[in-house]
C-alpha cells in the first residue's frame, strides 16, 4: 500500500485530495492511530493560522492611499492604440517563433528531417525496455551525476543547505520565479525584471560559494548552472540592439533556462521531503 | 462585472482620471486585507495596496472585461505584495510582523478583558506563530496566505506568482510543513495551537 506522506496530507487537509483520495485517506486515518495524529498536528497548525483578522481601512487610510496614488494617475493611451499594440506583439512574436523553427529545421545537429536510427533500445521487448529503463533511473538515483558528469539534485540524499538556509530558500525561490517569467515572455527584458536578474547574479556567486564549503555539491551544481543562465540573461543585448542582430544563442539559453528550473524545482522537493522526515 | 464597475472604467478610459476613486472606494478594503496578510504589517501592506491600483490603472487599457476588476486587481495585488516581502527579506531590518503595531496594540487590549493570564497565553501564541511565519519564503508566505487564509484556488496563486502550478502547490505544502516543525520546536503544539483557536 502506498505510503502516505506529509504533503498528503497537508493536501488533505487543504482541500487538495480528488473525492476518492480523500475517501481513501479517511479509512487510512481511521485505521492508523499514529498518522491519525500526524494529521491533528497538521490540522492543528492550519487552526493556528486560520483566524487572524485584517485591519479595518478606515476613512483616513482610504483618502491618503486615494492621493497618493491619484498623484500618479498620468494621461491613459485609448484601447484602440493598445489594441494595435496587441496585433504588433503578436506579428513579432510570429515572425520569431517561425526563426527559431527554420533554425532548428536547418540546424545539422537537428534530428528533424533526418531518419531515426535504428538503436538497440528499439530492439527491445517492451517489458525489457521497461527494466532497462527502471534500472538506469535506479541507477541515476544512487550515483546523483546527471549527464554533465556533476552532482546533481537527482538525488536521494537529503538538501541541507536548502532546508538549513531560509536566504538560500528565498533566492532560489526567487529564481525560479524570475525565470518562469523570463521563459513565459517574448522579446526582451523588462527593466525590472533585468535589475532582478542582476541582483540575482550577484547574490548567487555567494551561495555558490557557501554551498561548496558546507560541501553540498548537488546544490553548488544547481547554483553554478543557475549562475551561467543569470550570466547570459544579464549579458542580453536590450530591444535596440536585438533588433539589428539575429541571436543564434536564443534557443540554447532557453533550453538552459529550462533545465535549471527544472533542477530548481527538484532541489525544492527534495527540500520538502528531506523536511517531512 | 457590476455596472458600476463598467461604467466608471469607461469613464477612466475616457479621461476622468478621478472617477478611478469610485474602484478603489469598492474594492480597497479587499486589496488591503489580502496585502496586509502576505506582508504582515500594515505599513507594507498599505503600499502594496496603493501600488497595486497604480499599476491597475496604468493596465486599465488592456483590461479584458470578461473578469470583475476586483478579481483582476486582486491578482496584481497578490504579485505586488510578494513583490515587497521579498524586497523586504533583503532587508535585514524587516520584520514580517511586528507587534507593535496601532493594530496589534488595539488587538491585545480587547482581548486582555479576557483576563490577564489569557492575554499572557495570546500574545505568546502570536510570538511563536510570527516566528514560525518568518521561517518561511516570501514565496512559501505568500501561497499559504492565499492558499490557506485568503482561500484562493492554486491555479490562480500560480498565475498571480508566475510559477507553475505544481510549484505552487508546493510551496504551500513546504511552508505547512515548515509550521508545524516550527510550532512543535517552540512547543507550541499543545498549547498555543489550541489556545489559538
Amino acid at each position: 500500500m502506498k505510503t502516505v506522506r506529509e504533503e498528503d496530507l497537508i493536501a488533505y487537509h487543504l482541500g487538495e485530495l480528488s473525492r476518492w483520495q480523500r475517501m481513501q485517506m479517511r479509512r487510512r486515518l481511521e485505521r492508523d492511530p499514529e498518522l491519525a495524529a500526524e494529521s491533528e498536528e497538521i490540522a492543528a497548525t492550519l487552526r493556528a493560522f486560520c483566524c487572524d483578522p485584517a485591519p479595518v481601512v478606515s476613512e483616513a487610510l482610504l483618502d491618503r492611499s486615494w492621493q497618493r496614488v491619484r498623484g500618479s494617475l498620468g494621461v491613459l493611451d485609448t484601447p484602440q492604440k493598445a489594441g494595435r499594440g496587441w496585433i504588433w506583439a503578436t506579428a513579432s512574436v510570429s515572425a520569431v517563433a517561425i526563426v527559431l523553427l527554420l533554425a532548428v529545421v536547418t540546424e545539422p545537429w537537428s534530428p528533424i528531417g533526418r531518419p531515426v536510427k535504428n538503436t538497440a533500445t528499439a530492439s527491445l521487448s517492451p517489458a525489457n525496455w521497461s527494466q532497462k529503463l527502471l534500472a538506469e533511473l535506479d541507477h541515476h538515483k544512487k550515483s546523483a551525476e546527471p549527464y554533465n558528469h556533476r552532482p546533481g539534485p537527482l538525488t536521494v540524499a537529503p538538501v541541507d543547505a536548502v532546508a538549513e538556509d531560509p536566504a538560500l530558500a528565498t533566492h532560489l525561490d526567487t529564481a525560479e520565479r524570475v525565470l518562469t517569467e523570463v521563459s513565459h515572455t517574448e522579446g526582451p527584458l523588462q527593466p525590472e525584471t533585468r535589475e532582478q536578474v542582476h541582483r540575482l547574479l550577484l547574490e548567487n556567486a555567494v551561495y555558490h560559494q557557501s554551498a561548496e564549503q558546507h560541501g553540498d555539491m548537488a546544490t553548488a551544481a544547481v547554483i553554478d548552472d543557475l549562475g551561467r543562465v543569470l550570466i547570459s540573461l544579464d549579458a542580453e543585448p536590450n530591444a535596440e540592439q536585438k533588433e539589428h542582430t539575429n541571436n543564434p544563442d536564443a534557443f540554447r539559453l532557453q533550453m538552459n533556462l529550462g533545465g535549471v528550473l527544472l533542477d530548481l524545482r527538484i532541489l525544492h522537493h527534495n527540500d520538502s521531503s528531506h523536511g517531512g522526515q | 462585472m457590476s455596472d458600476v464597475d463598467q461604467q466608471t472604467i469607461r469613464q477612466v478610459l475616457g479621461g476622468d482620471r478621478d472617477a478611478y476613486r469610485v474602484l478603489m472606494d469598492r474594492h480597497f478594503a479587499t486589496i488591503f486585507r489580502v496585502t496586509f496578510r502576505i506582508t504582515g504589517n500594515e505599513q507594507d501592506a498599505e503600499e502594496a495596496a496603493q501600488e497595486a491600483f497604480l499599476r491597475a490603472y496604468n493596465k486599465l487599457p488592456e483590461f479584458r472585461r470578461d473578469a470583475g476588476f476586483g478579481t483582476w486587481v486582486y491578482r496584481i495585488a497578490m504579485n505586488c505584495a510578494l513583490n515587497l516581502v521579498e524586497r523586504r527579506s533583503r532587508e535585514a531590518s524587516w520584520n514580517a510582523a511586528p507587534l507593535e503595531t496601532e493594530y496589534g496594540t488595539e488587538k491585545f487590549a480587547s482581548e486582555s478583558q479576557r483576563g490577564p493570564e489569557q492575554a499572557l497565553l495570546d500574545r505568546e501564541a502570536v510570538h511563536l506563530r510570527e516566528r514560525a511565519m518568518q521561517q518561511l519564503t516570501p514565496m512559501e508566505r505568500t501561497a499559504f496566505v492565499l492558499r490557506h487564509m485568503e482561500d484562493q484556488p492554486i491555479g490562480d496563486i500560480a498565475a498571480a506568482l508566475g510559477v507553475p502550478a505544481n510549484s505552487a502547490k508546493q510551496a504551500v505544502f513546504r511552508a505547512v510543513g515548515k509550521l508545524r516543525r516550527a510550532l512543535r520546536v517552540n512547543g507550541a503544539m499543545e498549547s498555543p495551537v489550541k489556545e489559538m483557536r
